[in-house]
C-alpha cells in the first residue's frame, strides 16, 4: 500500500469514527425518512447535500492543508526525502487526507444510489458522479492553492476558506444551470445534454487539478520539470472558454476571434494569478541568471515559475491579435477594436508584472502581493475615478489609458508606463547586486 | 570507492542582500564523525540543508556517496538521512507507526518491514517505547525517534543539525554513544553545533565555518600529530626548568616557572620519552608529565585565532 496513503489512514480513520459515522449518518436520514411526505426522495436528496457538505467541506478543508500542516509540524522535509514519488505523494495525500471526508461521502452518495426515484429528471447515478468529480475538483484545486500558499508562508486555513466561499458560489448556480437548462448546452458548435455537459467538464477540469498538484508536487520533490503542461493548461482553458464565446454569438463571432480574444484574456488572468501565487523573489530570478550565464539552458527553464510562460503566451496572443483578428465586427460589439487595444493592453500587464517585481525585488520584501495590489487597484480604479471626477479627464488617461476608445494613445501612454516601471526594476536589481557583493 | 563520504565544491547560497555560502568547499572523509562548528549566524543550517538537498544552492556542486545531489537529489537522498534542528514527529501515531512508515516511505516493503522498523528500535534503543504516541515522548526520546527515522532506510551518511540541543547531560551522554555505535557500523556523521563540548565526545574530525566561508577542515587527536603540547608539573619549585627545556631539541615553550611548564614538543612518543629522561637525570622532581590533549573547544579557538 503506498505509505503515505496508509499514514493519513492511521491518522484519518480511527475505530470509534469508522462506527460512530455510519450510525450517526443512518440516524439522520431515518429521522428525514420518518418526517417526509415523500421519504425516498427526501433521504436521496439529504444524502446529496450530506455527501456534497462532506466532500466540499470536510475534504477541501483537510486537502488544502495537505503539505501545509506538515510544513508547521516540521515533517515535511523527512517527507521530502523520503523514496516515494510524486505520483504516490500526490494520490496518497489527495485520497489520504479526506479520507474521512470520503468514507462519509461515499456512504452517502451509496444511499443516493439506492434511494433516488426513478421520477428525478437526472439519475441518481448521474448525480453521484457530478458530485465525485466536482469534489476530486475542489480537493485537488485546494491542495494545490495550500501547497502554493504553504510556500509562500502563508496560512492554507484561508486558502481552505476560499475554496468553501468559492464552492458555495458556484455549486448554486451550476446545480441551477444544470437541472434548468432545456435547450442543452451549446458548445462551439454542437449542443449536448447539460448534465452530461457539465460532468464532462467536471472531470476534464478534476484531471487537470489532479495534474496539476502533481506537477506541484514535483517541484517540492525536486523531480525536474519542464513548464509544458502549464502551457498546455492554457491552451485547454482557452479553447474550452472560446467553445461557449463561439457558440453564443455564432454569426457575429469566428472561431478564430474567440480563440484569439480569449487567449489573451485566459493567459493574462493566469499571468497574475502566478505571479501572485508563487515565489518570485530575487533570488528566484538571480539563480535562473546564474544558469543562464552558464548555458544551462534547461536547468533555468526547470527552475523558473510558471507566470512567464503565460507572460509570453499574452505576449504572442496579443501579436496574433493585431495580426490576424477579424476586425469587420459592428460597432458596439465587445470584440469591437480589439485588434487595437490588444497592444497597450499587454503593455499595462508587463507594467503590472515590473511593479510587482520591484517589490520583490526589495532588500528585505514583505507583503509583495498587498503592496503590489495596492497600486494597481489605487491605477485602475481610485486615481482615474477621482481624476474624472474631477473633470481632468487628460489626466486620468495618463493613468489609465483608453485602451478602446483610443488605442492610438493609450499605446503611447501604456508603453512610458511600463518603460518607468523596467527602469525601476533596473534600478532595484543593481542594488540587490550591489548589496550581495557589499554583504 | 572514494575516500569522501561528501564533496562539495564551490557553494554558494544566498538569501535577500546576504551571501549565506561563499565558495564553500570541502570534503568529509568516509567514516568518519565530522563536527561542524561555527558561531551563530555562519550558516551551518544552510550548508546542511544544502547537502541534504533539501535547499537549492546558487553555484556550487555537492556530491554524497558519490552522487550528484543537484542532479539526482531523489537517489541521493537514498544514501543520506537528515535531521533537522527543528523536526517534527506525527504525534498522533505511534512510536511503531513512526518508523513504519518512514521504512515503507524509504522502499522498504512486504515482511522486511516489521524486520527494519524491530531493526531500527534495537539500534535506538527504544523497543519499550514501541507502542507509545509520539507526543507522549520526553525530548530525548523524541530525538532518538527522529533520528531513527533518518536512519530507517540505513543510509550510508547521517545529518545532523544540532541533535543535542534542548537535552539533558543524560540524553546527551546517551546521544554520544550512539554516534560512536553508528560510526563503528560504517555510517558517516556531519554534526553541526554551536556547544562544543557536546561534539567533543564523539567527533573525529572538525569543520570550521565562519561567515560563510570554510576556514578549516581537519582531523582531530591525531596519534601521529608532528607536534604535542605537554604539560610537565613539579612537586617542589626548582630553578632551571625553563633553561633546560629551552636546550632540548624540538622544545618550543609556551608557559614556564619554577613550578612547571607547558611546551609544545616536535616529534612523537620517543622525543617524548628522552625529554623526561632528561628530565628526571637533571633531578627535577616531577610530579606530572604528560600529553595535554587539545579539545574542541581549544581546537575551534585556536583556529579562529590563527585566521583572524
Amino acid at each position: 500500500m503506498n505509505a503515505e496513503f496508509r499514514r493519513n489512514l492511521w491518522l484519518e480513520l480511527s475505530t470509534h469514527r469508522l462506527v460512530a459515522l455510519p450510525v450517526a449518518l443512518a440516524l439522520v436520514l431515518a429521522l428525514v425518512h420518518a418526517m417526509s411526505d415523500d421519504p425516498w426522495d427526501s433521504v436521496a436528496a439529504t444524502s446529496a447535500w450530506i455527501a456534497a457538505a462532506f466532500l466540499g467541506i470536510g475534504g477541501v478543508r483537510r486537502a488544502a492543508g495537505s503539505v501545509g500542516d506538515e510544513m508547521r509540524a516540521r515533517t515535511w522535509d523527512a517527507q521530502r526525502m523520503s523514496a516515494l514519488g510524486a505520483w504516490q505523494m500526490t494520490w496518497g495525500k489527495l485520497a489520504g487526507c479526506a479520507a474521512f471526508a470520503w468514507y462519509g461521502g461515499l456512504i452517502s452518495l451509496v444511499v443516493l444510489l439506492a434511494a433516488a426515484p426513478g421520477s428525478w429528471k437526472h439519475s441518481g447515478a448521474k448525480s453521484a458522479a457530478l458530485i465525485v468529480a466536482a469534489s476530486v475538483l475542489v480537493q485537488a484545486a485546494a491542495g494545490l492553492a495550500g501547497l502554493a500558499a504553504a510556500r509562500k508562508g502563508h496560512s492554507s486555513g484561508g486558502i481552505g476558506l476560499l475554496f468553501l466561499v468559492l464552492l458555495v458560489v458556484l455549486a448554486g448556480p451550476t446545480a441551477g444551470m444544470v437541472s434548468t437548462a432545456e435547450a442543452g448546452a451549446l458548445w462551439w458548435g454542437g449542443t449536448y445534454d447539460p448534465v452530461n455537459f457539465a460532468l464532462a467538464s467536471t472531470a476534464c477540469f478534476a484531471a487537470w487539478a489532479v495534474f496539476g498538484y502533481y506537477r506541484a508536487m514535483c517541484t517540492e520533490l525536486q523531480v525536474r520539470t519542464t513548464p509544458w503542461a502549464y502551457a498546455a493548461f492554457n491552451v485547454f482553458l482557452t479553447v474550452y472558454l472560446a467553445g461557449f464565446w463561439r457558440a453564443s454569438e455564432p454569426e457575429s463571432v469566428s472561431g478564430l476571434n474567440a480563440l484569439l480574444a480569449c487567449g489573451l484574456i485566459v493567459t493574462a488572468s493566469l499571468t497574475y494569478v502566478h505571479l501572485f501565487s508563487e515565489p518570485t523573489g530575487v533570488i528566484v530570478l538571480r539563480r535562473i541568471q546564474v544558469r543562464f550565464d552558464r548555458g544551462e539552458l534547461r536547468r533555468a527553464i526547470e527552475e523558473s515559475p510558471c507566470w512567464p510562460v503565460s507572460f509570453a503566451l499574452a505576449a504572442i496572443a496579443s501579436a496574433l491579435i493585431a495580426l490576424l483578428f477579424d476586425a469587420r465586427l459592428a460597432e458596439g460589439h465587445a470584440l469591437h477594436g480589439l485588434s487595437l487595444a490588444t497592444i497597450p493592453a499587454f503593455f499595462l500587464l508587463a507594467r503590472d508584472v515590473g511593479m510587482f517585481l520591484v517589490f520583490a525585488f526589495a532588500r528585505q520584501p514583505r507583503r509583495v502581493e498587498a503592496a503590489a495590489l495596492f497600486y494597481m487597484i489605487l491605477l485602475y480604479g481610485i486615481i482615474p475615478g477621482l481624476l474624472h471626477a474631477a473633470e481632468l479627464k487628460g489626466l486620468a488617461e495618463l493613468v489609465l489609458p483608453p485602451i478602446f476608445t483610443s488605442p492610438g494613445k493609450a499605446t503611447l501612454v501604456a508603453a512610458a508606463q511600463a518603460l518607468i516601471v523596467a527602469c525601476l526594476l533596473v534600478w532595484r536589481w543593481r542594488a540587490c547586486r550591489r548589496a550581495e557583493a557589499g554583504a | 570507492m572514494s575516500r569522501a563520504a561528501i564533496a562539495v565544491e564551490g557553494l554558494s547560497f544566498e538569501y535577500p542582500g546576504v551571501r549565506a555560502l561563499d565558495g564553500v568547499s570541502f570534503e568529509v572523509v568516509r567514516g568518519s564523525v565530522t563536527a561542524l562548528v561555527g558561531p551563530n549566524g555562519a550558516g551551518k543550517t544552510t550548508l546542511l540543508r544544502c547537502l541534504a538537498g533539501l535547499d537549492r544552492p546558487l553555484l556550487g556542486t555537492v556530491q554524497v556517496a558519490a552522487v550528484d545531489v543537484l542532479d539526482e537529489p531523489r537517489l541521493a537522498h537514498r544514501k543520506l538521512g537528515f535531521l533537522s534542528d527543528f523536526f517534527g514527529l506525527y504525534d498522533p501515531l505511534t512510536v511503531r507507526q513512526c518508523l513504519s512508515h518512514a521504512a515503507a516511505a524509504n522502499g522498504v516493503a512486504g515482511s522486511a518491514l516489521a524486520a527494519t522498523v524491530a531493526d531500527a528500535a534495537a539500534r535506538l534503543e527504544i523497543g519499550d517505547k514501541l507502542e507509545a504516541r509520539a507526543g507522549e515522548l520526553s525530548r530525548g526520546q523524541r530525538q532518538r525517534v527522529a533520528i531513527g527515522l533518518a536512519l530507517a532506510h540505513r543510509p550510508e551518511v547521517l545529518i545532523l543539525d544540532e541533535p543535542a540541543a534542548g537535552l539533558d547531560p543524560e540524553a546527551r551522554l546517551s546521544l554520544a554513544a550512539l554516534f560512536k555505535r553508528l560510526q563503528s557500523e560504517g555510517v558517516t556523521l556531519l554534526v553541526s553545533s554551536h556547544i562544543l563540548a557536546e561534539l567533543d565526545a564523539y567527533s573525529t574530525h572538525m569543520l570550521v565555518l565562519r561567515a560563510g566561508r570554510i576556514i578549516e577542515n581537519r582531523a582531530l587527536h591525531e596519534s601521529n600529530r608532528p607536534q604535542r603540547w605537554i604539560r610537565i608539573e613539579l612537586a617542589a619549585p626548582a630553578a632551571g626548568l625553563r633553561a633546560r627545556l629551552a636546550s632540548f631539541d624540538g622544545a618550543a615553550i609556551i608557559e614556564a616557572d619554577e613550578r612547571g611548564a607547558l611546551i609544545d614538543l616536535a616529534g612523537g612518543p620517543v622525543e617524548q620519552a628522552r625529554l623526561l629522561s632528561s628530565l628526571v637525570a637533571a633531578g627535577f622532581p616531577l610530579s606530572a608529565f604528560g600529553e595535554l590533549r587539545e579539545d574542541l573547544q581549544a581546537s575551534y579557538l585556536r583556529t579562529v585565532r590563527e585566521r583572524q
